[in-house]
């Protein structure tokens, strides 16, 4: 087939050509019919975030560094840009060769976020590939999906040729080795089957169409039945045990714009076990794996030099929890202060450690504080598991007021099982109690506490996720009533609004009968639904009523906990009986305790991963 | 110490912002360790500034760029050591120290002679023949948007030279237009002014603009 590359020139007439044009500084340009195995990598968002994507980056050096493969990158074409390509009838291409996509052998696609999958449609329809895995031939890429998405694939799960669950940095350069080998043998692109039957083998592979879901007369989930006797059941994850011996990035892809988190990045460790029952990330990566202070410190020395960048994130989910935290923060703010580099920690804990850390980093840059208390009374604390008490509360902000700070960020969430009005109370209490430790200590300046309400949305592999989202009128409820329980004028309030926080619980629970309409919204003209100026619900309406979908069912549903779900084919290593117990506990209030710094609370990875909580600061 | 740079933003590099120019350089002078002079204030900032910034979209072969050095340094060296790092479509041709407490670059441009090159084609007679019509008026009123009012100026005292050239059979429009601060003529405008002249306009893809040389007053 013939494919119609855009003129460059034409560029002039969209926003931002650089998001389109590649060649960034530390960008690796590999000619694309010498590869043997190439691949394009596609992020369904806009450059902007697919740049600030840290996991996206790590990829992108492991696989180039390779030498029978190549990663050329791609993003979800904004749409001017979409109507350029249309208008001009061109096809997408990748970033660093300007290959059409449709020509390469394999296109993996990250799962980041459930209101991203319109924007795959986009990808995929803009580079002439078929949506579905089964109208592609083999002229087609195999489609590769991973992520934290690949948790819950199920909505976009036909679409997929296989799905990696876990570490991608492993799986991935098996998964093109083996792509070769096959190649090597019968010297042409590997039949697709013949590839996908030897693929499902390796540890951490989930080929959609091996396993296919029954339904009873009511609709209700019966069996994932497989097709292939040799496909695994259930699938289960990679994971890289020792994240010393895991390869890192030593350059930064550099985007020539600013982007959102523009930034040099280090990953202080992986998983977390604090334990928050909401929490997806906090299960399906467990358990903690940390590098150690000596490769870190490395490694911000390489990309310091190789970025230019004058910012270093310290990133993982809880960076507080980093056992050698101090020192390495004494490490780089001494090593780099000098030279006006400054560092960023993105996850603050709320206790008093964390505010002085933080103000110590600040002793470079000057920035507003934000903590997550997550909910506002200690009974729901409980509930989720967030162990942090009032006193540490108030400690932490203490100290943020004498260390200079005036406008905090407070994060909670709205929707939580057990919530009542009470809780609600206690968010504008909590806010109300700030604003008079301000006033004792009399200091300058103005106040400000904005208050960030999310609504909850239960996932995939979590204590909560057999409990149901309240309904968007309950949550614009609860936004109204804590909206008029604010009465300072120093505390403003934000909510997330209720119709994107549904459709992401409709996707989040979700399964395979969900993937015609999101065909149909995407071609009703639905894009970018996670960003507010693009996100057309009505779209979605249409296109569910269309096809006779009960989408609320899906968001609302109070799961029975013997239910069939469609991701218990798909092993997070976390039993399910862990989270029962774990929801047990919930509605008993009680908490569980960390198991990196308290007992193992047997959720099951380590014993059948032959894994282990890997703290450097410890050994 | 303080340095005067001349440098070029050519190929894919005419893609970005005037601001992202300047970030890109930025990290390329971390990059290459250039022992920059930074603000004072919380968000310490390389002392650097841009000549008449170029619009997206535009090439140049000479753009002028000033920023400071907490020491002195060998300018042969840093130039070869700074062009390592650049990315493609961007190098550092000249270098050269002036005076720390100077005027400001920007108050020192004056004029800037841009190149326009068509990927339509234009016949040659009809190009010449707008031209000499353009040179022949007295007043070019033109209309332009400033602060969200639309204003009417007269281009002509700020256009000093409007000719083409012809490069082996390829037609070029040269334009030396007055790019201070108290009058800053863009060359789209003279593209405008083409363009009521033409039955079919060009659209913004079907020409490139090369700002050929930058020329600063003098004192
Ligand atoms: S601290 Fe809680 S919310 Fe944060 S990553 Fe860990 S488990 Fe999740
Ligand atoms: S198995 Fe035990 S130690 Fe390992 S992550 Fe689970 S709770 Fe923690």
């Amino acid at each position: 087939m013939e494919y119609k590359i855009l003129d460059e020139n034409k560029l002039i007439n969209v926003n931002k050509p650089s998001r389109y044009m590649g060649r960034e500084k530390n960008a690796i340009v590999k000619p694309f019919d010498q590869v043997e195995v190439p691949m394009a990598f596609a992020f369904p968002d806009l450059y902007d975030v697919g740049m600030s994507h840290l996991g996206s980056k790590i990829l992108y050096e492991i696989v180039n560094n390779l030498d029978f493969s190549s990663m050329e990158r791609v993003y979800t074409p904004w749409p001017d840009f979409e109507a350029l390509l249309r208008q001009e009838g061109a096809t997408l291409t990748t970033l660093e060769t300007q290959t059409p996509l449709a020509k390469f052998p394999l296109l993996g696609i990250t799962l980041q976020y459930e209101l991203n999958y319109t924007n795959i449609l986009t990808i995929l329809d803009l580079a002439q590939i078929p949506f579905y895995a089964k109208e592609r031939t083999q002229d087609h890429p195999i489609i590769i999906g991973g992520g934290p998405g690949a948790f819950n694939p199920e909505p976009v799960a036909d679409f997929f040729d296989l799905i990696v669950l876990g570490d991608g940095e492993i799986i991935l350069p098996k998964l093109l080795q083996l792509y070769r080998d096959l190649q090597r043998e019968i010297g042409s692109r590997p039949k697709r089957r013949e590839f996908l039957l030897k693929a499902c083998l390796l540890q951490g592979v989930y080929v959609p169409e091996f396993y296919q879901p029954s339904y009873d007369q009511e609709g209700i989930l019966q069996a994932y039945r497989r097709t292939e006797a040799e496909a695994p059941y259930p699938v289960k994850k990679q994971i890289v045990a020792d994240l010393d011996e895991a390869p890192y990035p030593e350059t930064m892809l550099l985007p020539f714009g600013e982007v959102i988190h523009d930034r040099a990045m280090i990953e202080l460790f992986r998983g977390c076990t604090a334990g928050c029952r909401f929490c997806q990330a906090g299960c399906i990566y467990r358990p903690v794996r940390e590098r150690s202070l000596e490769l870190l410190t490395k490694q911000a020395e390489l990309l310091i030099r190789a970025t230019g960048y004058d910012e270093v994130s310290l990133i993982s989910l809880s960076s507080m929890d980093y056992t050698e935290i101090e020192s390495l923060v004494d490490t780089l703010l001494n090593r780099y202060g000098c030279e006006g580099v400054g560092l960023a920690l993105p996850s603050l804990r709320v206790d008093s450690f964390s505010v002085d850390l933080a103000h110590r980093v600040q002793e470079v840059r000057k920035s507003g504080l934000t903590l997550a208390p997550e909910a506002g009374s200690q009974r729901l604390r409980n509930i989720i598991n967030k162990r942090i008490s009032e006193e540490q509360i108030i400690e932490a902000v203490s100290g943020a007021f004498d260390a200079g700070w005036s406008s905090l960020k407070l994060y909670f969430m709205i929707g939580l099982p057990g919530e009542t009005d009470e809780d609600l109370q206690a968010i504008v209490d909590m806010a109300e109690k700030i604003v008079s430790i301000w006033r004792q200590k009399r200091r300058k300046g103005q106040l400000r506490i904005s208050i960030s309400v999310a609504t909850f949305v239960p996932k995939p592999h979590t204590p909560f996720q057999w409990f149901g989202q309240i309904s968007q009128e309950e949550v614009e409820r609860r936004q109204r009533y804590l909206r008029s329980l604010i009465k300072s004028r120093q505390i403003s309030l934000s909510t997330h609004d209720a119709k994107t926080s549904f459709l992401e619980a409709v996707f989040s629970r979700g399964d395979r009968r969900l993937a015609p309409s999101i065909i149909s919204a995407y071609q009703l003209g639905a894009r970018f639904d996670g960003w507010t100026e693009h996100f057309r619900f009505d779209l979605w309406q249409q296109s569910f009523e269309q096809l006779g979908i009960d989408a609320h069912d899906y968001a609302h549903r109070e799961i029975e906990q013997t239910a069939v779900l469609p991701w218990d084919h798909l092993d997070s290593g976390i039993r399910k009986e862990w989270l029962q117990k774990e929801w047990n506990l919930a509605m008993a209030c009680q908490e569980t305790d960390d198991c990196r710094f308290g007992p193992c609370s047997l959720c099951g990875v380590c014993m059948d991963y032959g894994v282990a909580n890997d703290l450097k600061g410890r050994s | 110490m303080k340095v005067r740079v001349v440098f070029t933003k050519e190929l894919q590099l005419r893609w970005i912002s005037h601001l992202d120019l300047i970030k890109t350089i930025e990290k390329a002078l971390r990059r290459a360790q250039v022992p920059l002079a930074l603000s004072q204030g919380f968000n310490p900032r390389p002392k650097m500034s841009i000549a008449a910034p170029l619009a997206l979209g535009l090439s140049s072969k000479s753009e002028l760029l000033d920023f400071e050095l907490q020491v002195r340094v060998d300018l042969k060296a840093l130039q070869t050591k700074i062009n390592e790092h650049l990315p493609e479509g961007l190098e550092f041709i000249q270098l050269y120290e002036v005076p720390s407490k100077g005027p400001s670059l920007m108050s020192l441009v004056t004029v800037s002679h841009y190149q326009f090159r068509f990927f339509k084609s234009l016949k040659v007679l009809e190009l010449e023949k707008i031209v000499e019509l353009i040179n022949q008026k007295e007043e070019l009123l033109f209309e332009v948007e400033q602060k969200r009012r639309t204003r009417t100026i007269d281009l002509k005292p700020g256009i000093f030279a409007l000719y083409t050239t012809d490069d082996c059979g390829e037609i070029f429009l040269n334009a030396v237009l007055e790019t201070s601060s108290s009058r800053f003529i863009r060359p789209n405008y003279i593209v405008d002014l083409i363009n009521e002249h033409l039955q079919e306009p060009l659209e913004l893809e079907d020409y490139i603009i090369q700002r050929e040389k930058i020329l600063l007053k003098l004192k």
